[in-house]
């Protein structure tokens, strides 16, 4: 049953994210993201983290990809307007992307042999990841929060409008 | 908790921060008592850097510092310190001076942090923290094109990077199970899937220490920057970044270390020719320093693939005397940019006459990155190359001396412009403030005496030493 | 005797020259500092004398060391032999003229000297070194203050030259980088100290892949064959005093280095070299003569007969034997005095005519009779004449390779005799066209020489002399010297 469930969950991500690279609307990929995202939570939700499976969802599928949705409906994008490629980029990026493949594939081929780590089951549940967020990894929690307030300085310094305009 | 002194430095430098919002937030400050206040503060924060070091693990040991790291983060602040004194007057006519600090010691913490990590997690988030706020940094002129297109190059890069980055810590907590360095270094073993992990995590440093081939976001990120930004990416940044990665490389990867050399031969040798050949052509000095950089880079790759602690320790002492002679010259960079606006190497010809000081501090400073003695960078590069020359790979340590007459070649150049070229409207006198003179006479002494003296290079032997035997790997 | 006193001195100078504040006082500074060097050279040499007489036989004399860098072994290690002895005279005595003749330099006075005694320092500093770190260290300190000489003060094509010359000779200080680091892991000694590493036995692979590097590293110093054209553009476009600095010293580092350091420790290796090296010497012995003959400005006539008299000290070198080293070794402290002359007096004609081509010049025997004087002086020398210092060099170069029987070292000892021919044709062609005939410049003041030319020359004339007429002195000084680095040849190549 769970197998199942993981193979149909991959096979649709995997169909999914090609999706948002294929399709010829930007807005189709924006919602074909989405739908990845979903499966993907899906994916945290059999590795028994509900926090992170809900996270993602509210986060990523919604905040985030709401905002492109807006951008891409206010730039009004919708048209395709691909950038003319040469071939002999468009056949140097396949050889290059073949050949990593080629090589995450070789390098993952003998992952199996290795002694993965057991982590516990419980570690997803919301109480335990308030725990170990507050004891443990306490230091990370506070450096993102000093992360985040110099991204907030950051961001009003380069948003707010100057005080002499310049008009270009 | 008592043990809160080993977060000396790193408690100081957020406890600035905060400070710096709350003199942006309280009354209206003019931006030339806000300058002498912050030199002030930094000024304090490097003199405490110095007492009461010691060395300790903290929160469930992801933290760790010793006497080499706080040397390090001195040697930074100190960076820091030179760099805020050198461009002061680009700093005094900007309106965003408290925004200027604030994101200045918001990077500096992060790479503190940095450098202490013992975990790849808090490595990762202080990656971020180091990069992010420099970003907007890049772009802080703000009415110029070329420093928002700089900012953008720069986070753009930067994304791809952490994006690399991640990939390779995801395959090692994969392989490994654990995030942790000291637990990490005795389960990684010589597999496939380790190496290209190890590969992966190898690009996302060199994309952050521009080593060729991921070098291509510096130029235009150096030229597009404000000159005090460029000095701290070529200086401080890339400094703390080798510091991690040497740290990294000769801790964690231990058990790696011929997989290791290879990558770090190849980008050795890319990183000296090829930051050297476009060096040459540069005209602007700015995107010159960068390329220059680029080949430094390649230098300490070489002194670091020796394994071993003098490898460590001519690494952290060659960051210490780049420091200085980079800072000497972006700080003359600056100020003729600040003054008259201008930036290329032609603009230079016959400043001699006009400036005679500031010509043999830029001239020396240039020395100095050539290896020049007695300057203190002939002694930081063969320390290098000794310590690069101690595997027997003899290839690389010929490439290197002849990268070393390149960048002579180039060097002298502007020194050629300088000193011999004449000029009918050079440059004009630019009078030196307080400030930008004792940022200068630090450097230039810096440059004279840390090489001739042995006592720095002996202090940092010592703890790279000392540092390795603390932590067991 | 303290030698670091020779490290001081002329840095002291030097910072204190900075401090002046007009060019009055820099002259009289550097003049006060050169002759207190020429002083101190001059009580080492007796005290040098003194301390062999008393049957002290140690190979290096006044020896001192400490710990540099402890981390990496580099120690600063000072101390000499003779033939360190004589180089530091050479030495001296160059910076004493050198600083007499640019007495009225006035552009930018202070820097000017500043650069001359820097590049004193780094020489000194070579000199005394028995350390390969400090030694390479001091190589290079003294190679920029050449640069922004020739660049800043020079002539004609000084930019080209001043970059031609740095390049080059920063060239040949990576060749010795990478052959002194080599010298120091392979070894398994794991230590620049020269003493040690001459003790230690270097393995013959090794000594067969490193000598190379630090012998043509040191010979671009010296103009070795392929890569001696540094030396004509760098020698003529450079001011008076900095072509006496080059020639007469700064082409010495090189023949040093490659005696010292090179064929020193590298017994075996010079062995086995030891033909290339006699090829190239005679090649740069010949070519030199015969380009010499091409020139019509007198300072390349002078730069490319340096080319050929440095020849003659990479032969007496690659002969490996005590004569033909010592030779070398006079020969090096000939030529420095002879050229430094030569130069001099070219710059002073310089001064008067404002030209320095052979062909407009004639005449000049009776407008300045002094300085011609001591132009026919210079260039007895250099072709050979005895009783000054040039036959006695060479003509111990020439004994030296006529012991060695093979045929080949027969035939490059001929063609090297061959050349001192030519030298004479080209000496005696230049003396006689500048000195003789009717008076071609004739709007132009032509006064004698002023008394510092004069001292300056009859300081380097004194020396001449002395070598020239009782060798003995100089032989008795390099001797010893010659012997310890033959004594490791003869007993490792059996």
């Amino acid at each position: 049953m769970t197998l199942t469930v993981f193979y149909l969950l991959s096979a649709l991500s995997v169909f999914s994210g090609l999706m948002v690279v294929l399709s010829r609307k930007a807005v189709h990929s924006v919602l074909y993201l989405v739908f990845c995202f979903f499966t993907i939570a899906g994916h945290y939700l059999m590795l028994n983290a509900q926090f992170l499976a809900a996270v993602h969802v509210i986060v990523y599928a919604g905040a985030i990809m709401v905002l492109f949705l807006f951008v891409i409906m206010m730039l009004n994008l919708n048209l395709a307007a691909e950038a003319q490629k040469t071939p002999w980029i468009k056949i140097s990026a396949v050889i290059l992307s073949g050949l990593m493949l080629l090589v995450l594939v070789a390098s993952v081929k003998g992952a199996e042999e290795l002694s993965a780590a057991q982590p516990q089951n419980d570690i997803g549940l919301v109480k335990n990841i308030g725990n170990i967020l507050f004891d443990k990894y306490l230091l990370p929690f506070e450096l993102i929060s000093l992360l985040l307030l110099s991204a907030m300085v950051g961001a009003v310094l380069m948003g707010r409008k100057e005080p002499q305009p310049q008009n270009e | 908790m008592t043990d809160l002194i080993l977060l000396k430095h790193e408690l100081l430098l957020t406890a600035l921060l905060l400070i710096f919002i709350l003199m942006k937030l309280g009354k209206d400050i003019s931006n030339s008592s806000f300058l002498k206040m912050s030199n002030a503060l930094l000024l304090i924060n490097f003199i405490i850097g110095f007492f009461g070091n010691q060395h300790g693990q903290m929160f469930a040991s992801m933290f760790q510092t010793n006497e080499l790291m706080a040397l390090q983060k001195n040697m930074l602040n100190g960076g820091l310190l030179l760099i805020s004194l050198s461009s002061s007057r680009w700093l005094n006519n900007h309106i965003h001076l408290p925004e200027f600090f604030m994101l200045i010691v918001a990077t500096l913490l992060g790479m503190f942090f940095m450098i202490s990590s013992n975990n790849l997690l808090v490595f990762y988030l202080a990656l971020e923290l180091a990069t992010i706020p420099l970003a907007a940094l890049c772009s802080f002129d703000l009415d110029k094109r070329q420093s928002s297109e700089a900012g953008m190059k720069m986070i753009m890069s930067s994304a791809f990077a952490s994006g690399i980055l991640l990939m390779g810590i995801s395959l090692v907590y994969g392989v490994t199970g654990t995030l942790a360095f000291t637990e990490m270094s005795s389960l990684i073993a010589s597999d496939h899937l380790t190496v290209f992990a190890l590969i992966l995590l190898f690009a996302g440093f060199a994309f952050k220490l521009s080593v060729v081939p991921f070098h291509l976001w510096t130029a235009d990120v150096y030229e597009g920057s404000p000159v005090a930004v460029t000095s701290y990416l070529s200086v401080i940044s890339k400094g703390a970044m080798v510091f991690v990665f040497t740290s990294v490389l000769y801790q964690v990867f231990k058990p790696m270390q011929e997989v290791m050399y290879q990558l770090i031969y190849i980008g050795a040798v890319l990183s000296m020719t090829i930051g050297n050949l476009f060096a040459m052509r540069q005209q602007n000095i700015k995107r010159f320093l960068a390329f220059s950089s680029i080949a430094q880079v390649g230098f300490i790759l070489t002194g670091i693939s020796g394994f071993s602690h003098t490898g460590a320790a001519s690494a952290t002492f060659f960051i210490l005397v780049y420091v200085f002679s980079n800072m000497a010259a972006f700080a003359v960079a600056g100020i003729v940019s600040s003054a008259i606006g201008r930036e290329t190497i032609d603009d230079y010809k016959g400043f001699y006459r006009t400036n005679p000081f500031l010509s043999w501090v830029l001239a020396i400073a240039l020395f100095s990155l050539a290896g020049i003695p007695p300057t203190a960078g002939f002694f930081g590069k063969f320390f290098l190359l000794s310590a690069g020359a101690a595997k027997g790979n003899y290839v690389l340590i010929t490439i290197a001396a002849l990268n070393m007459i390149i960048s002579l070649y180039y060097y002298l150049r502007i020194v050629r412009a300088m000193f011999m070229d004449k000029n009918e409207t050079p440059i004009g006198s630019v009078n030196l403030s307080f400030n930008e003179r004792a940022a200068i006479i630090i450097c230039i002494a810096g440059i004279l005496i840390s090489g001739i003296w042995n006592g720095p290079f002996h202090t940092i032997h010592h703890s790279v030493t000392e540092a390795f035997s603390i932590t067991p790997f | 005797m303290n030698l670091t006193l020779l490290l001081i001195i002329p840095l002291l100078t030097a910072v204190g020259v900075l401090f002046c504040r007009n060019a009055q006082q820099v002259r009289w500074l550097s003049l006060a500092g050169a002759a207190v060097q020429f002083i101190l050279v001059m009580a080492l040499l007796f005290a040098f004398y003194a301390a062999r007489s008393n049957g002290n036989t140690d190979a290096f004399l006044f020896s001192e060391r400490c710990m540099w860098f402890a981390p990496l072994n580099i120690q600063f290690i000072t101390g000499a032999d003779g033939i360190s002895v004589s180089m530091l005279l050479l030495t001296a005595a160059v910076v004493l003229a050198g600083v007499l003749v640019s007495w009225k330099e006035e552009t930018m006075a202070k820097e000017f000297f500043f650069l001359l005694h820097l590049l004193a320092f780094g020489a000194y500093g070579f000199f005394i070194s028995l350390d390969v770190f400090t030694l390479f260290f001091f190589l290079e300190i003294a190679v920029i203050p050449k640069y922004l000489l020739i660049g800043i003060w020079g002539s004609g094509r000084k930019e080209y030259s001043a970059n031609k010359l740095a390049l080059m000779l920063m060239g040949g200080s990576a060749l010795v980088l990478i052959g002194m680091l080599g010298m120091y892991y392979q070894s398994g000694a794991n230590t620049f100290d020269l003493i040690r590493l001459s003790e230690v036995h270097i393995p013959y692979a090794t000594q067969l892949q490193f000598f190379p590097l630090l012998f043509l590293g040191f010979g671009v110093f010296t103009a070795i064959f392929p890569f001696h054209t540094w030396v004509p553009d760098g020698h003529s476009a450079a001011p008076t005093a900095g072509s006496m600095f080059l020639a007469g010293i700064s082409m010495k580092l090189g023949g040093y280095g490659c005696l010292r350091v090179a064929t020193y420790l590298m017994p075996d290796a010079a062995a086995y070299y030891a033909p290339y090296i006699i090829g190239l010497a005679t090649i740069a012995i010949i070519y030199g003569a015969f380009a010499t003959l091409m020139q019509t400005d007198l300072k390349y006539i002078n730069a490319y007969s340096s080319v050929s008299h440095c020849g003659f000290v990479l032969l007496g070198i690659g002969m490996l034997n005590q004569t033909a080293i010592t030779g070398a070794v006079m020969q090096m402290v000939s030529h420095g005095l002879m050229t430094a002359l030569f130069f001099a007096v070219i710059g002073m004609i310089y001064q008067r005519t404002h030209t320095r081509m052979v062909r407009q010049m004639g005449g000049l025997l009776k407008a300045m009779p002094f300085i011609m004087t001591v132009f026919f002086i210079a260039g007895l020398t250099s072709l050979g004449l005895p009783g000054f210092s040039g036959f006695v060099a060479e003509m111990t170069v020439l004994m030296g390779a006529w012991q060695n029987p093979k045929t080949m070292y027969r035939i490059a000892t001929i063609l090297a005799c061959a050349s001192i021919v030519v030298t004479a044709v080209y000496i005696l062609r230049a003396t006689g066209q500048v000195a003789m005939g009717p008076l071609k410049q004739h709007d132009e003041p032509l006064n004698d020489a002023r008394w510092y030319e004069k001292l300056a020359a009859f300081i380097l004339i004194a020396g001449i002399v002395a070598i020239g007429v009782a060798p003995f002195w100089l032989n008795d000084l390099i001797t010893p010297g010659a012997k310890i680095i033959m004594q490791k040849i003869v007993s490792l190549s059996r």
